[in-house]
């Protein structure tokens, strides 16, 4: 699975929501968002249509429940949490505001600093790729309509880059 | 001052910072040769943590141990340090932190030589997919490592990366000896230094002042604790 995330093309991305089924394992689902957020980093933000595709639904639907506050307990659904919602930007999830009052309401800011150092991999990765005078892609409003609320946060230095 | 050398058998919590000593003495001081993170509490009530004890640690040995399913790693305690009274938060941020990193290296690729977890200058590097730019793994010294954990993961700067004191391979041989195989341009120390390095006393040194929630600046002669 992970090998399929790092050869998938763009348009073929959807096959990824056949691992993120319920019987999927966490580390499955886990390793299948990370592919998600790998292929749109790359890429530059996505096609509008993408963000209506059944996996942006699903992905929609597991950032939800691992963002309920009696399940996010557990570091490894937190991580999968702030997986499912770096996942729902990639792909230009047109209900992001919702995912970003649910993550606020889980009071959590442990868990808003994870999400917060995904967002920023993703951010990085669609500066690189859009050129200056490039319209303004709306997937790429949304992620910084997010960013803007978590990063407040204090800004750590993430590490030297090689 | 939550830092000290371990004498008597001493409680500790999870996340503290344990240090070991070498063998022998350097300058007449005792190096610290090795930092992790405390994977576990250690309660008065079961006897706390004796000097010299093996303890478990979340650690960059080489090779990273992350706890899970890899298990930690052991230690043997001679310093034991920790940020008084963590919060909740501080603890759930560097658990989150680790989950992250346990997952970065389920997704990295599986035949990876144990060095090539480690770097020494800088002590922590982030190592991207020339193409994409995605990350495809991370580098630590064992300072770096717990540096990392508690900057990132608890929004805790320990050390003022800016402000490290150089050191001179001489120095750097008597705290962190390699093996003759190995060549030390390959975790960073290209030329003949001196270089700015966080070494493991360091951190001990940080966390030793009443205000360790703020960046300490090391001084040239803190690679002792």
């Amino acid at each position: 699975m992970r090998r399929l995330a790092t050869l998938l093309a763009v348009e073929d991305v959807g096959q990824l929501v056949e691992f993120l089924r319920p019987a999927d394992s966490a580390r499955t689902q886990q390793s299948a968002l990370q592919g998600i957020c790998n292929i749109f980093e790359a890429a530059g933000p996505p096609a509008d249509e993408l963000g209506r595709s059944a996996l942006c639904r699903r992905v929609h639907e597991l950032a939800e429940k691992c963002l309920d506050p009696d399940v996010v307990a557990s570091p490894q659904t937190a991580v999968k949490g702030a997986l499912a919602i770096a996942a729902a930007v990639a792909l230009g999830d047109p209900d992001l505001e919702q995912l970003a009052i649910r993550l606020s309401r889980c009071g959590r800011r442990a868990l808003e600093r994870s999400v917060a150092r995904l967002l920023t991999q993703v951010y990085e990765g669609w500066q690189r790729r859009l050129a200056s005078g490039d319209p303004f892609p709306p997937a790429f409003g949304r992620l910084r309509v997010v960013l803007a609320q978590l990063l407040p946060l204090p800004k750590e230095k993430t590490g030297t880059e090689t | 001052m939550p830092a000290l050398r371990i004498s008597s058998p001493t409680p500790a919590a999870r996340w503290s910072v344990i240090g070991r000593e070498p063998r022998r003495l350097f300058e007449g001081r005792a190096a610290v040769v090795h930092v992790g993170l405390l994977a576990e509490d250690h309660p008065a009530e079961l006897g706390g943590i004796a000097a010299g004890t093996p303890v478990a640690v979340y650690e960059c040995a080489p090779p990273l141990r992350l706890g899970g399913e890899a298990g930690p790693g052991q230690l043997k305690a001679h310093a034991l340090a920790w940020v008084g009274d963590p919060t909740r938060e501080e603890a759930e941020g560097m658990e989150l932190w680790l989950e992250e990193l346990r997952r970065l290296r389920r997704d990295s690729p599986d035949l990876r030589e144990a060095w090539e977890d480690y770097t020494i200058h800088p002590s922590d590097l982030i190592e991207r997919d020339s193409a994409s730019g995605v990350i495809l793994t991370r580098r630590f010294s064992c300072a770096g490592f717990v540096e990392r954990c508690y900057a990132e993961g608890a929004g805790i700067r320990l050390v003022r990366a800016e402000a490290l004191p150089n050191i001179s391979r001489e120095s750097l041989q008597q705290i962190w000896p390699r093996p003759d195989e190995q060549d030390p341009s390959e975790f960073g120390l290209v030329g003949e230094g001196p270089w700015p390095i966080l070494l493991p006393a360091h951190l001990l040194h940080a966390l030793a002042r009443a205000d360790a929630r703020t960046p300490y600046e090391p001084r040239p002669e803190d690679w002792a604790f």
